[in-house]
């Protein structure tokens, strides 16, 4: 179902699936166009979940999805005191369902699971260097722009103030569990097999990443001990 | 030590899991073939990602400066920039 929820700034919708589950997870997407790439496989993730008796809300960013705020008049503290927001919905303990650059934005749960983290600077560099490309200027030239005025990174106005956080935002320390695609040469707790849907060209699915995410994620929510 | 094919492979490899093709289409890659401007799968995110990609797997990096559309193409001039980074 889709709901709706208050932060200082006004109103954002979620999406919810298993309402009423014992667990409810605070799904925090992936950011930026690979969140348009991660969508359909993050609600095949929830339906999955739903049916393991796990219930996850996920939130439309203010600027992104259909919320009413310009992405250039967003900034990196809104998107935490949004995530606030709808955290106070669920209550306490939180736990969080991170994908990829999602991850900057977990710090405040009790514990959480993260697909492949991401750094606000990667996600950053893939959209300074995809528009450096597609207009056929200087990426370095490009990121000093972006830094001094609001500027369209790959569809996406981000203002100065923005870009500046973003660039030192990384993934918390603390009670999470991270899981990687088996290509991937990061640390992590558990490898699943499954392709980089956030890089492919096109928006996909991955029908056996879900399945094997889903069953990690109802494993690790019933023993993470919050 | 990784040998310039190998290096060569591992592009080919990126590109193939960047781009979705299928492995028989990617194994026909050869030094003159066209890649940004020329395939529709690769987009400028999907380069982004590329070359991202390419510095995990190859533990290069890139620089900003090389970023341009010379870099991408081909998959000779691709596969040599990379030759080049892993032998620096």
């Amino acid at each position: 179902m889709i709901g709706r929820y208050r932060w200082r700034g006004g109103e954002e919708h979620y999406l919810r699936h298993g309402e009423g589950a014992p667990i409810t997870l605070l799904v925090l997407p992936a950011l930026f166009e690979e969140a348009n790439r991660m969508r359909r496989f993050t609600v095949s993730l929830m339906r999955a979940l739903a049916d393991r008796g796990i219930g996850t809300i996920l939130p439309d960013l203010p600027g992104t999805g259909d919320s009413l705020a310009e992405i250039c008049d967003v900034t990196l503290s809104d998107w935490r005191d949004a995530i606030a927001s709808v955290a106070e919905t669920i209550g306490n303990p939180l736990q969080t369902l991170a994908i990829r650059g999602g991850a900057i934005l977990d710090d405040g749960a009790d514990a959480g699971w993260r697909l492949a983290p991401e750094t606000g600077e990667r996600l950053l560099r893939d959209m300074v260097r995809a528009t450096a490309l597609s207009k056929g200027v200087g990426a370095s030239e490009l990121d000093q722009l972006a830094r001094t005025q609001p500027t369209r990174l790959a569809g996406n106005i981000i203002a100065p103030e923005f870009h500046t956080s973003l660039a030192t935002a990384s993934p918390a320390v603390g009670n999470y569990r991270t899981a990687r695609l088996d290509d991937d040469v990061a640390d992590c707790d558990v490898i699943l097999s499954g392709s980089k849907l956030w890089r492919a060209a096109e928006p996909g699915d991955d029908k056996a990443l879900v399945v094997a995410a889903a069953t990690d994620i109802a494993a690790w929510a019933a023993t993470c001990g919050v | 030590m990784r040998t310039p094919d190998a290096i060569a492979d591992i592009v080919r490899d990126v590109l193939r899991d960047v781009l979705s093709i299928d492995a028989k289409r990617a194994a026909a890659f050869n030094a003159d073939t066209p890649l940004f401007g020329s395939l529709p799968e690769l987009d400028s995110m999907a380069v982004a990602g590329l070359l991202t990609e390419l510095e995990d797997r190859l533990g290069i990096m890139i620089d900003d400066d090389d970023v341009d559309g010379d870099l991408l193409a081909t998959f000779g001039s691709l596969s040599d920039y990379a030759i080049r980074k892993v032998a620096k």
